[in-house]
């Protein structure tokens, strides 16, 4: 790490104890589990514990024009659902289930959740990570063309791109960018799952944005810093300067972003996939929500919490690895 | 607490821009909420078969859609049931954090660490999900989704107005009061409140963008104002049936949000504000 040895602030290499490195790695495995764990409360809380009746709202549903269900019927349904048990056991019921990786039964179709989340999930992790692998570089490299040269044209210019691609709704770009390149030039199929570079760029534009932003404006900051007019003082020529001292120095911002991105994208799939048509959780979950299918909806929204959860766990785990003066802490010295 | 938000730095302004066309959009975007009938020129909801899914022309400037409605009033009559929905939004996230900000970073200690680590909890969680799972509990319709979308970002809101109360509580004119025996609770309203004023104004004009995004995607996903009561989500979602042969159903309505957007963003950076929000 010959990078950062100019720079103040890094101090010298240090061995790694290993109960601080346990601690600090229980701790954030602690945080994921409570993230997770709120999500699966709130998400319980406001779809059980509000007023509406899934019972009656399937008999609604299915008995539409075949006559009415009988008070035994319907007290079956509730017996089946779990729905005869007060709230509080039926909380922690559920959550021994989704422990041992029981996702309960959709009301809506009567089949397990599990199969109707693992019929429409390679989908949307499929699409969700293409728009990732789109959006980290891109921002990565337009950031750092903006910031090359602070005050210049390309930098006022540059600086201006993602607050414009930010204020137009994710829902506007995709449906634009379909206008563009399946109708008006065709050089895409307009829907099914055959083209999924155009969705994945329609997921990645916005949140590209705002990753860009962040590290133009943390660039910006260490730019500003004296040990750059330092490393320069000392003859560095700037490309080094940038790429070695500067954007290290910059990252760490961009990395945090980066992390709570994974969820945007995930959860951004709900607009791509309804303006492209795709299937997908998204789609499953804005159906759901419609027609209050509570068990599809918590394990949609339990899945998200565990892999948006899991990126910033990663993120968290990469920072020692990124910057060594948390990694210094971490190993108990001074901080 | 390793993830805070970007909490407002030092802002450059940018002098090169002309600084009269953002208010100007919001003071016509505020005339459309306020007097549609004003500016419209035809009925909103009045149909015309003979003319359905024309162009824009003089006489319909911003074409007309499947029924032979004006669409130009329909994004005119839109107006105010996009921004009074993301106003309401505004208005629940704003009195929520800010009571959270508060308590949290003026009494300190445990209920700050309790309150902050809730908040950071619902940080980590994508407001669309938040959003999303309220409507579900809620049902659809214009008030649910502004609670839903204003909740969803109380979590960010309160974050930075914590640490604006943080920073004014530390000045030495709080302790000054304190020291004079002023109760708590005086000096919190009286003395940190308006100093803290400026910077939770300036987000406040940021979220209000962020939040007429949000409430037109949730209209546009069907869980707000329901057609044909005209709401600029809802039409750009009526309009991507049509719009293989009518590009002006969904394109027109979007630059107008667009636009909006981008005013209340420009407005909020000139009160000071800084422009990263999250995603």
């Amino acid at each position: 790490m010959a990078a950062t040895d100019l720079d103040p602030g890094a101090p010298p290499g240090r061995t790694w104890s290993l109960p601080a490195v346990a601690l600090h790695l229980a701790g954030r495995l602690g945080y994921f589990a409570v993230v997770v764990l709120a999500v699966y409360t709130l998400s319980f809380v406001l779809v059980y514990a509000l007023p509406s009746d899934p019972v009656a709202l399937m008999l609604d549903r299915r008995s539409s024009g075949a006559g009415g269900s009988t008070q035994a019927q319907i007290e079956a349904l509730r017996q089946r659902y779990g729905l005869d048990h007060s709230l509080p056991a039926r909380y922690l019921d559920m959550l021994g289930q989704l422990v041992t990786g029981d996702l309960g039964t959709s009301f809506r179709s009567g089949t397990p959740v599990a199969t109707v989340l693992a019929a429409v999930a390679p989908n949307t992790l499929a699409l969700a990570g293409t728009a990732l692998l789109i959006a980290l570089p891109f921002s990565f490299l337009l950031a750092l063309a903006t910031s090359w040269h602070p005050g210049s044209t390309a930098h006022r210019l540059l600086v201006n791109v993602p607050p414009l691609v930010a204020a137009v709704p994710a829902f506007l770009l995709g449906l634009l960018l379909q206008q563009l390149f399946s109708f008006t030039l065709r050089w895409v199929p307009s829907t099914g799952g055959s083209g999924l570079v155009l969705p994945a760029i329609a997921l990645a534009l916005p949140v590209s944005a705002s990753l860009t932003a962040v590290l133009v404006r943390s660039l910006d900051d260490v730019l500003r810093s004296s040990f750059v007019e330092l490393l320069r003082a000392r003859g560095l020529p700037w490309r080094r300067v940038y790429l070695a001292h500067v954007v290290r120095n910059a990252l760490l911002p961009f990395v945090t972003i980066a992390g709570l991105t994974v969820g945007g994208v995930l959860v951004g799939t709900v607009v791509t996939e309804t303006v492209f048509a795709r299937a997908g959780l998204g789609r499953l979950l804005v159906s759901s929500v419609e027609t209050q299918d509570a068990p599809v909806v918590m394990a949609i929204a339990v899945f998200a919490a565990v892999v948006f959860a899991g990126a910033n766990l990663l993120v968290d785990l990469l920072y020692p690895v990124l910057d060594p003066r948390l990694r210094h802490r971490i190993a108990g010295g001074r901080a | 607490m390793t993830r805070s938000l970007p909490v407002l730095p030092a802002v450059r302004r940018n002098r090169r821009h002309p600084t009269w066309v953002a208010p100007a959009v919001l003071g016509l975007v505020v005339l459309a909420a306020l007097l549609p009938d004003l500016l419209s020129t035809h009925d909103p909801l009045a149909e015309n078969v003979s003319r359905r899914l024309s162009s824009p022309s003089a006489a319909h400037l911003f074409g007309t859609d499947e029924l032979g409605r004006d669409l130009f009033s329909r994004v005119v009559h839109g107006t105010r049931a996009t921004l009074l929905t993301a106003l309401l939004a505004l208005l629940l996230a704003f009195g929520a954090s800010v009571v959270i900000g508060l308590v949290a970073g003026y009494l300190r200690g445990a209920v700050d660490r309790v309150l902050m680590a809730g908040v950071d909890v619902l940080l980590a969680v994508p407001a669309l999900l938040l959003s999303l799972l309220i409507v579900s509990g809620l049902g659809a319709g214009p008030v649910n989704l502004a609670v839903a979308v204003g909740l969803a970002s109380v979590p960010a809101f309160a974050r930075v107005t914590r640490a604006e109360v943080l920073r004014v509580s530390s000045q030495p004119f709080v302790e000054a009061a304190a020291g004079f025996g002023v109760a708590r609770h005086r000096i919190l309203l009286r003395h940190v409140l308006p100093h803290a004023r400026g910077p939770i104004t300036a987000l406040a004009a940021l979220e209000l963008a962020t939040m007429v995004l949000s409430v037109s995607t949730l209209s546009f996903l069907g869980y707000g104002t329901q057609p044909p009561t005209p709401e600029w989500g809802n039409l750009i979602a009526g309009g991507q049936d049509y719009f293989r042969t009518a590009w002006w159903l969904t394109a027109l309505p979007g630059v107008v949000l667009a636009c909006v957007v981008l005013a209340l963003h420009r407005v909020g950076r000139n009160l000071g504000a800084s422009e990263v929000s999250l995603v």
